[in-house]
């Protein structure tokens, strides 16, 4: 009628957040998610000056705590910690596998919990292979 | 008896040298209304209300047709004693919206006031929305088209503005019902909503403020971006040990005593206990790493740290010396964790 408001000025002012509130939630699922992957059944060792290694530059390694109290820890290959058990011999093809695809990097993801001489071991095998660096993961301290 | 001409004001047409006869039949049917406007046939006469009509109305007093005319009196008692703006208690004609057009032939007012009570209004059926008031009674004035003129206001708002701050006595006052049921002010509110000056309440009430939400949701991400990406990623750079040495096979560097090598290399060795030794010197509280290795760097020159842990060692304690070395810039070389009379060292890499 003849009072009623002239035009809506005022609900233009407001930016629409839906959009916004449906990407902030697509992140922290994908967040969620990849913290997921770290697990709980590896933890490395902290470190106060470790170097951040860009993703996908590295051959990855996973040194697991043995499944029984004084065995042999469990090596692991690939991005997560959840492929099936590997040897030292198939360290070192992946490791000559990744050279070959570029990456000259190799990350050992070691539990801290692993022992000194089988670290130095697996560390041997990737040593085999030339023109690697090897990097310890570490962990920032809480 | 004259004839008449009347003016359907709803449809604007006339119909002209109507009978009283006629006339009353067309009220009875609702044809004509009170709105409606008349004049004697075959005059100049200005067109009068129906309603207003002296002649017309005495003529048609003896209509059996007509109902009683609602009663106002509850209302006007009402008002005896309110605020002369107080307009929530009047119903103002709903049809007076803006685009509407109004009457436009003149309208005269007839002179004297009929007296209002005897004379109930010449109506069988009124419409509600163009009904005229009935006769009421006391000081409140009839309603005449003068009101409804838009011609008086320059816009519509200017007239709904001025019908809202006239004095009581001069605003209009329409019929509200048509039974004689008690005065109800909710019920008029209602129908008079549009034109109540209460604020309708904000239009945005509905919406859901997403402002707190997105504040917490980016704190989530924050917190997850940060955490996440220090687990995995965060690398200590190490030595190489040489694969020929982890095979036990003899190697160039492994005749050398520790003596030796202590010229070079700060020594550290770490029991399967995490106890430490540098330089063969007991460190009783391992937080004192760094400073000792500073200490001993500054005093010696020696700028690399040689490593010897058991193969029992856990690796914490073992990245915990390498994470020591790398804060004051010595360069690593871990020893072969093995009963060889001198461990021989694996080449240094600098930080």
């Amino acid at each position: 009628m003849l009072f009623r408001r002239q035009a809506s000025a005022e609900r233009d002012e407001h930016i629409d957040l839906t959009p916004m509130v449906d990407v902030v939630f697509q992140l922290m699922t994908f967040m969620l998610f990849s913290i997921q992957l770290t697990g709980s059944e590896l933890n490395v060792p902290e470190a106060k000056h470790g170097v951040g290694v860009p993703e996908d530059t590295f051959t990855q390694i996973w040194l697991l705590r043995p499944a029984t109290q004084g065995g042999e820890p469990r090596i692991i290959l690939g991005d997560a910690p959840d492929g099936p058990e590997a040897t030292l011999d198939n360290v070192k093809e992946a490791v000559k596998e990744g050279v070959a695809r570029g990456l000259r990097k190799v990350v050992l993801q070691a539990d801290g919990e692993v022992a000194h001489g089988a670290v130095l071991k697996t560390a041997a095998a990737v040593g085999e292979v030339e023109g690697v660096a090897l990097h310890i993961g570490v962990q920032e301290p809480d | 008896m004259a004839n008449w001409d009347i003016f359907h004001s709803d449809r604007l047409e006339v119909e002209r040298n109507l009978t009283p006869a006629a006339v009353r039949a067309g009220i009875a049917r609702g044809e004509i209304g009170e709105d409606d406007l008349v004049r004697p046939a075959g005059s100049t006469d200005p067109w009068a209300r129906l309603a207003d009509h002296p002649g017309l109305t005495a003529a048609l007093a003896g209509d059996q047709a007509i109902v009683n005319p609602p009663t106002l009196q509850a209302l006007v008692d009402d008002d005896e004693d309110e605020d002369d703006r107080d307009l929530s208690r009047f119903v103002i004609d709903k049809d007076l919206e803006e685009g509407d057009t109004v009457e436009k032939p003149t309208i005269s007012r007839p002179g004297p006031a009929p007296t209002p009570a005897p004379t109930p209004p010449p109506r069988a059926k009124p419409t509600p929305s163009r009904s005229a008031p009935p006769p009421l009674p006391g000081s409140v004035p009839k309603a005449t088209t003068d009101d409804l003129d838009p011609l008086a206001y320059d816009s519509a708002v200017t007239r709904d503005f001025d019908l809202n701050l006239r004095p009581k006595s001069q605003v209009v006052m329409l019929e509200v019902d048509e039974d004689n049921d008690a005065y109800d002010p909710d019920e008029e509110d209602e129908e008079a909503a549009e034109f109540t000056f209460t604020r309708q309440g904000a239009d945005t009430v509905e919406e859901l403020d997403l402002a707190a939400m997105v504040d917490v949701a980016f704190q989530l991400v924050l917190f997850f971006l940060v955490t996440a990406s220090t687990v995995i990623f965060k690398t200590l750079e190490v030595p190489k040990p040489n694969p020929e040495q982890g095979k036990g096979v003899a190697t160039q560097g492994s005749g050398r005593t520790l003596d030796d090598l202590q010229k070079d290399y700060i020594l550290v060795e770490i029991d399967p206990s995490g106890g430490l030794k540098i330089d063969h010197e007991t460190l009783s509280d391992a937080r004192n790493l760094v400073n000792k290795l500073r200490d001993l760097r500054q005093n010696t020159g020696r700028t690399a740290m040689l490593m010897t842990a058991d193969s029992a060692t856990l690796h914490k304690y073992a990245v915990m010396a390498y994470d020591a070395a790398n804060e004051i810039g010595l360069k690593i070389a871990i020893a072969q964790p093995k009963a060889t009379p001198a461990p021989a060292p694996v080449p240094p890499v600098g930080p």
